[in-house]
């Protein structure tokens, strides 16, 4: 990154490799071969976490590998492999990349500062007829004129220009920006990490399942069905505390069968008032007070009644969040107390179901040889055939171990019943829309309904500061690429059949291949200025 | 209108086959009459490509990088449109064109195996973005692979000159194809002005698809598969146009680092896409 002793821009005097071989700590530090070899080691180490699971992309595939591969999984895992972007050596890594880059960029500012303001100069009198690219224009006018004039032309093609000191030279120069454009698109990285660094302590965000027709607080992490947060998320980012009603939720289906875009309409009441009513769906988050709401998936969650006796026991919309076999969902409701003991219901919803013959994925199956055995498939997800299969379980519940609540730990339970049951609009004489278990319990569909489940995410800092990280990072990449420094230096010396002749001679620090043809075209200028050509055609257009 | 599609297509596929035939017979016997053939032909055939693209966007509804087909058209006719436009026109490198037609085709023919009808695209992809986004990091993606395979051939082509000292540019009578290649110092500087104009277009295109993901899934960077990838792409390039200006690094070791990244870039696109699933897996279709 210091580009004073090895790039090819001040190539005059390269710096030979042994001479590279005895640099040390700090300048050695400084180096541009001190960043390629940073740079490939980001690469390399990005890559292992390209190839390996990572616990926040796909946490079973990490599992399932700690699983197959005992010791290695446990030495990976110590390692830090399966977390490579949140361990140790690649945030040290990705600092000391920082660290490096501010150490070169300092000087690089301070210097780019000072030669905003003036052109350094040096004398090349001597050095004149030694540049690369030199040439003599012969001039009709007088030596002064011959200055302005080339002034005039090379002011025009954006060069600076003022005189050498002490000598009867002028000196032009073009192509700062690369160095400004390079300097600000390396100091960007330094918001890049700002903007993470805040994401990653102020930002929380969770999951939130919504039943249709119902609401959601935006308030706690005990409303969020997964929650995370930064250390300072509660100071900078809390929790605005808004209610979420879903009026309903869509599904539009493509010609194939799969979903082709998913809508939740929401209101959002705050104080009681409705503030917002709005679409959520993918790709079109609804934001209010810095919170965003985002799309995330849907299900079905059927409007269940359960009675024992005469008490109500369960009454409301049931999450079904398990995905079932054939195309249903499930889901489950936990009644340790009722008059005849502890029960577990587990309720399956099959959206548009059809009945086929039973094919075996297992030979050992009884049902293989059971002539007729019938088997339970969706066709869909539609919800136009609804059928639910409600199955009793008796026994232990486990309610003293951490539960998930979508699912029966079915450890201590026994399946006692298996019955079916269907919505009040598909009711059909056969299959009614409540069923009678065991001990005196009794389940009632009463609606078929959707949950929606939203990603709820308030990151009020770290987001604008990527934005503006990306916005500098644009801006400054091109002249840091394509602009190149060079300069011109001429003087006005007797000679030629006029008396006058202008010499010049220029040298590109940067992409000199350019510059030759950049060369060419301002001899053709000046050739032009200067012999009275150019004037000529001027005055004929004006 | 799909059909017009799938015959352009096939059509250009077959053609870019015989216009890199007709490269390599230019290369062979030097004649103004094999480079003009070849040239029709791949014109023409780009032209189809063109048309090829234009009416399946009318029959899918959508910008032509909805599916992995589709994209790998598209990023076979930015490789020739490179070609043709700055590469033979402006660069003079016709000594490369077999080379170029010949991938571009043999990509389409990877894309035609993988052959989709056009669809309904998934709601994740239902976007603005996906124009903006997929757009820039496919073109990106292609120029930084010609500039690779520029580079290789820059490596062939140093390792024959150091062995023939004595060569004349572009004008050695023997010596196979090697000998027929642009001289490495202009194979150097084309893929340098490739790589330089590619890269910013790649970085527009992974930022543009943080500005998506931070819409689509509330987040700018996630560490995705697929993201992950890209940044590594990113880092090599990076560090290429570094090694371009430091001593030791210029000329053998800046090319093997861009060649890497045209290796990262392939790997990104397809087995990313169909081996490591993250959220980008619906590119797998």
């Amino acid at each position: 990154m210091t580009e004073s002793n090895e790039s090819e821009d001040f190539g005059a005097e390269p710096v030979p490799p042994r001479a590279m071989e005895r640099m040390h700590g700090w300048r050695r530090l400084r180096s541009m071969r001190t960043a390629i070899q940073l740079l490939i080691a980001v690469a390399i180490v990005s890559l292992l976490g390209s190839v390996i699971p990572q616990r926040s992309a796909a946490p079973s595939k990490v599992a399932q590998f700690i699983e197959e591969h005992r010791f290695w999984g446990e030495v990976f895992d110590r390692l830090g492999l399966f977390q490579v972007f949140t361990s140790w050596w690649f945030l040290a890594l990705a600092g000391f990349l920082l660290f490096v880059t501010g150490a070169c960029l300092i000087p690089r500012t301070r210097a780019a500062l000072s030669h905003a303001r003036r052109i350094k100069q040096a004398p090349e009198r001597g050095r004149l007829p030694d540049l690369r690219f030199t040439t003599e224009v012969e001039s009709e006018l007088s030596s002064d004129e011959t200055v302005t004039e080339a002034r005039r032309v090379l002011g025009r093609r954006r060069w600076r220009s003022s005189p050498v000191n002490g000598a009867n030279q002028w000196i032009a120069e073009r192509g700062h920006s690369r160095e400004t454009g390079s300097v600000l698109f390396h100091w960007s990285f330094f918001l890049v990490a700002l903007a993470a660094a805040l994401t990653i302590t102020t930002k929380f965000e969770g999951s939130a399942v919504v039943v249709e027709k119902t609401s959601w607080v935006e308030g706690g992490r005990v409303n969020f069905d997964e929650y995370s947060e930064g250390a300072f998320a509660r100071w900078i980012n809390p929790h605005a505390g808004f209610t979420v009603a879903v009026e309903d939720f869509d599904v539009a289906y493509g010609d194939d069968g799969m979903p082709k875009s998913y809508t939740s309409r929401v209101k959002i009441l705050d104080d009681g008032r409705e503030v917002l009513e709005d679409e959520v769906r993918v790709n079109k988050p609804v934001s209010y007070k810095g919170v965003k709401l985002y799309q995330l998936g849907y299900g079905w969650a059927p409007v269940v009644r359960v009675t024992d006796g005469s008490t109500v026991v369960y009454d409301g919309p049931l999450v079904l969040g398990m995905r079932g076999p054939n195309g249903s969902s499930a889901g489950v409701i936990k009644l340790p107390s009722t008059a005849s003991g502890s029960v577990g219901l587990e309720l399956s919803l099959f959206p548009d179901f059809k009945l086929v013959p039973f094919r075996a994925t297992n030979p050992d199956d009884p049902r293989a040889r059971e002539p007729g055995a019938l088997d339970l498939i969706s066709t869909g997800d539609f919800g136009e055939r609804p059928l639910v299969v409600v199955t009793e379980y008796r026994g232990d519940l486990g309610l003293d171990k951490p539960q998930n609540v979508y699912e029966l730990d079915k450890t201590g339970l026994e399946q006692v019943a298996q019955k079916f049951a269907t919505f009040p609009a598909n009711a059909n004489e056969k299959l009614g829309t409540s069923t009678q278990l065991g001990g005196g319990l009794n389940v009632e569909l009463i609606d078929l309904r959707r949950f929606t489940v939203f990603s709820v995410k308030r990151d009020s800092y770290g987001t604008p500061v990527a934005a503006a990280a990306a916005a500098v990072m644009m801006l400054s990449l091109y002249p840091a690429l394509y602009a190149y420094r060079r300069r011109l230096w001429f003087e006005v010396v007797e000679g030629g059949t006029e008396g006058v002749v202008l010499r010049f001679g220029g040298v590109a620090y940067q992409r000199k291949d350019i510059f030759e043809e950049e060369f060419l075209r301002i001899e053709t200028d000046l050739t032009d200025a200067l012999r009275g050509a150019g004037s000529v055609a001027k005055k004929a257009t004006r | 209108m799909n059909r017009t599609s799938n015959a352009a297509f096939v059509s250009a596929l077959v053609l870019y086959f015989v216009a890199a035939g007709g490269y390599f017979g230019f290369v062979a016997w030097r004649t103004r009459k094999w480079k003009v053939f070849a040239t029709a032909v791949l014109s023409l055939g780009w032209a189809l490509h063109l048309l090829s693209l234009i009416t399946r966007t009318l029959a899918a509804e959508h910008a032509p990088w909805g599916n992995m087909y589709e994209f790998t058209a598209s990023l076979a006719f930015v490789l020739i449109t490179a070609y043709l436009f700055v590469g033979q026109a402006k660069f003079g490198l016709t000594a490369l064109g077999g080379y170029v037609a010949a991938a571009a085709a043999i990509l389409m023919s990877v894309g035609w195996v993988i052959y989709a009808d056009p669809g309904e695209l998934q709601p994740a992809l239902r976007s603005n973005w996906l124009t903006f986004h997929v757009f820039l990091v496919m073109a990106g993606a292609s120029l930084l692979l010609f500039g690779a395979i520029l580079e290789v051939m820059y490596l062939v082509r140093r390792r024959w000159e150091a062995r023939h000292p004595d060569f004349a540019d572009e004008d050695t009578s023997d010596g196979g194809l090697v000998s027929r290649l642009p001289s490495a110092d202009r194979l150097d500087q084309a893929s340098y002005r490739m790589i330089m104009f590619a890269f910013p277009i790649w970085t527009l295109g992974v930022i543009a698809g943080a500005i998506w993901g931070e819409q689509a899934w509330g987040r700018y960077w996630g560490w995705d598969p697929k993201e992950t990838m890209s940044f590594i792409v990113l880092m090599i390039f990076a560090a290429y146009l570094h090694a371009r200006a430091t001593q030791g690094w210029r000329g053998r070791g800046a090319a093997i680092l861009a060649i890497v990244g045209g290796v990262a870039i392939l790997v990104n696109f397809y087995a990313v896409n169909l081996w490591i699933a993250g959220l980008h897996s619906y590119a797998g279709t």
